[in-house]
């Protein structure tokens, strides 16, 4: 069976990181040390990911109800933009929040960018045009028929909202929700790099208490609790999953008939703007900062080339990994291909680097182990790309069989044609994500492997800005070109 | 009662000149070869397509300006006509007021609407609980209790079983008769409909061809279009 082989893999990786947990915890006797600093770290996990969710699910509603009532010529654009904040590396966003509202900032003394307000704000960045997107999408499933039934039996905006909208955001809410709280919890580089130390989280108290106090009975505490925190949000979640984080374009537009009010139209308009403000700024501020600082140095070129070849080579991992799993339909490849999600990557990275340390920290071991997290942690998103293709593919296997196509021609004929573009974008995505990637590099920690990212991060370290911002700009130009060929191979496709 | 006079309609490059007359009382069925404008026409009378000329009359009123909801029109589609979450009772009774608070004499024109449609015994029930063919019903109810003058059909029937189809189109008719009104009905199973029909308009290559009787359009046909469409070969 094909599908086995991804399957064990996987499983093999899972064990590599549980193992060496398993065996710490033998070796303490069976005994947990719950202290309870860990509950405070638990109750900021949970405080931060409930707000962060707050704050972008209900903006997330209004601003893409805004946008399917009002129909405009740059609403495509808009909406495009609003993908651009998954393609943002999380390093590049927290520096993009405080070159806005840091002390050296554009807008220094309005909110400081450090604790619980900047990793809200960074979360925000990155979930709120995401559930705006989904809303949309959700909001535009309605059949066409509905929104003439509404015009023709003179709904008014309120019936409108509680008889069509509503039932369908009612739907994608706890998905959208789940999904956002599962990432927020996870969330690691916003967190290490805003929270300081009263406000930290599982994740990132996973890797301090390993990587700085060395104290590993601790870290399993905190890994039980996460994986069990994680595995509970999951199964709300899959189901946002199924439909699709992707950078795809979104279903074609539903026409509203029903005349509007000035004061609906005020109201949608003004939304929609405050929606862009959450989005432009961030990205605005790196884009003009970064302008006059881009450079290339040696150390970035180095950089690059390191980040280029980590990066494909976990998006390569990730594809051949993945498109076993998107064509099975079993549950097995379904959880498998969720685990980077269920085991975020500061608990498979905890094991893993046990292993290492007993292994001899050797460069190209940790390169490897690198890849391989990158390519879990981008498994769930290329599952979801690959998936609905596979599904449509697999409508014509009786065609397929009744005319004799197999084997090789199979592949060139129906597959390849069909599969093309899908996996490209399931690639671009992969790609983006490692490129981007500070958790892997930083969880797993080796000073010898310099990337985009990490330099990055040792310039903002070392208070060189400039040079920091001239970096973020390089990633964020590479990124988001990357998401645009990627939303323009969707385009294409749809 | 329904009069469209020299209208034309253009959308890229589909255009559709339409001259169209019915009585009230009228069963008149539309036919056409698929992409002719059977769908637009309809959704010109309901509003959800503006003409760039000509005006629509409805009982000596011209409603060519006015938004679907002040049209005596009801329009019931192929699918999608009721709402899954809310009840076949509270589907009629959007009808009457779409906050859905109704007082009692409106409650009690919901349930002689839906008695009337036979689904009765079923109010209570939701859309996913019925048939495909109770669920136009709910549609056909929900004509009931507006002021319709005009009845529009977009196929509504096509995804029924042939015996149900001839059962629901008994019941166009009949409402057609009690109420006087005018109904339009989009079909694409001529044979089906002839018995039924008052009157016949054909649209094809751009125009609403005048009404007929269905014996006259069945037996001779008068346009090339006709009679391709038909499957019969022209003289």
């Amino acid at each position: 069976m094909k599908t086995r082989i991804p399957q064990l893999i996987i499983l093999f990786a899972l064990t590599l990181g549980v193992a060496p947990l398993l065996v710490l915890l033998v070796e303490s006797g069976g005994a947990i040390h719950i202290e309870t600093t860990i509950f405070s770290v638990l109750a900021f996990t949970l405080e931060q990911a409930a707000l962060s969710t707050l704050l972008s699910v209900v903006p997330g509603i209004t601003v893409a109800r805004a946008l399917a009532r009002q129909n405009f010529a740059g609403r495509q654009l808009l909406l495009a933009l609003f993908a651009l904040p998954m393609a943002v590396p999380a390093i590049v966003a927290v520096l993009g929040v405080t070159a806005l509202i840091g002390n050296a900032g554009v807008l220094p003394g309005l909110i400081s960018p450090y604790g619980l307000a900047g990793i809200l704000i960074v979360h925000v960045f990155f979930n709120f045009p995401m559930a705006t997107r989904l809303f949309y999408q959700a909001l535009q499933s309605a059949p066409q028929e509905a929104y003439k039934l509404a015009a023709q039996l003179g709904f008014s905006e309120s019936a409108t909202f509680w008889q069509v909208e509503w039932p369908l955001l009612k739907i994608a809410l706890p998905q959208v929700a789940a999904i956002i709280f599962l990432l927020c919890a996870a969330s690691f580089v916003a967190v290490l790099t805003l929270g300081g130390a009263s406000a930290t989280t599982l994740e990132v108290a996973i890797y301090q208490s390993l990587r700085m106090d060395f104290d590993p009975p601790r870290a399993l505490a905190l890994c039980l609790l996460q994986v069990a925190l994680c595995t509970a949000l999951i199964g709300f979640a899959q189901a946002a999953f199924a439909q699709d984080r992707g950078f795809g374009i979104l279903r074609a537009t539903r026409f509203r008939y029903a005349a509007q009010s000035k004061v609906a139209l005020a109201a949608d308009w003004f939304t929609i703007t405050l929606g862009t403000v959450i989005v432009l700024p961030v990205l605005g501020v790196i884009l003009w900062r970064g302008m006059s600082h881009l450079h290339f140095t040696a150390l970035t070129w180095r950089g690059l080339g390191t980040s280029l070849c980590l990066a494909f080579a976990s998006a390569t991992l990730a594809l051949i990994l993945g498109r076993p799993l998107a064509k099975a339909r079993d549950s097995a490849s379904r959880v498998l291909s969720l685990s980077g999600l269920i085991m975020p990557p500061a608990v498979l990275a905890t094991g893993w680097f046990l292993v290492l340390h007993k292994l001899g920290d050797s460069l190209a071991l940790t390169a490897c182990f690198i890849i391989a997290l990158n390519s879990l942690i981008a498994l769930p998103y290329v599952v979801a790309a690959l998936r609905a293709r596979q599904m449509q593919l697999a409508a014509f296997a009786n065609l397929q069989s009744n005319l004799g196509i197999s084997g090789f021609n199979a592949w060139r004929i129906v597959e390849w044609p069909l599969l093309r573009s899908a996996t490209t974008q399931a690639f671009l995505m992969a790609l983006v994500l490692s490129l981007g990637d500070l958790t892997a590099i930083t969880l797993l920690g080796s000073s010898g492997i310099l990337t985009l990212p990490t330099l990055l991060h040792n310039e903002m370290g070392h208070y060189r800005g400039a040079d920091a911002e001239g970096t973020a700009l390089l990633l964020l130009l590479i990124c988001g070109g990357l998401t645009f060929a990627a939303q323009k191979l969707g385009q294409r496709d749809a | 009662m329904l009069e469209i006079v020299d209208g034309h309609y253009g959308h890229g490059t589909f255009a559709l000149d339409i001259s169209l007359a019915a009585k009230s009382g009228e069963l008149i069925a539309v036919l056409g070869p698929s992409g002719a404008g059977k769908s637009t026409l309809l959704n010109i009378l309901a509003g959800f397509e503006t003409m760039q000329k000509g005006h629509i009359i409805v009982d000596g009123r011209d409603v060519s300006l006015q938004p679907p909801s002040r049209r005596p029109v009801s329009m019931v589609f192929q699918d999608n006509n009721v709402f899954p979450h809310l009840t076949l009772w509270q589907n009629v009774a959007l009808g009457l007021a779409p906050n859905l608070e109704l007082n009692n004499t409106q409650r009690l024109k919901v349930d002689a609407a839906l008695a009337r449609v036979g689904l009765g015994a079923l109010a209570s029930r939701k859309p996913g609980n019925v048939s495909g063919g109770e669920r136009q019903r709910v549609a056909l109810a929900r004509v009931l209790v507006r002021p319709t003058k005009v009845l529009l059909l977009d196929e509504p029937f096509a995804a029924l079983d042939p015996g149900l189809r001839q059962n629901m189109l008994a019941l166009v008719k009949e409402i057609t008769r009690e109420r006087a009104l005018a109904t339009l009905l989009v079909s694409h199973q001529p044979t089906e409909i002839r018995d039924a029909a008052d009157a016949i308009v054909f649209i094809a290559d751009g125009q609403v061809y005048p009404a007929e009787t269905p014996d006259a359009f069945f037996a001779s046909p008068g346009h090339a279009a006709v009679a391709a469409y038909l499957g019969k070969t022209s003289r």
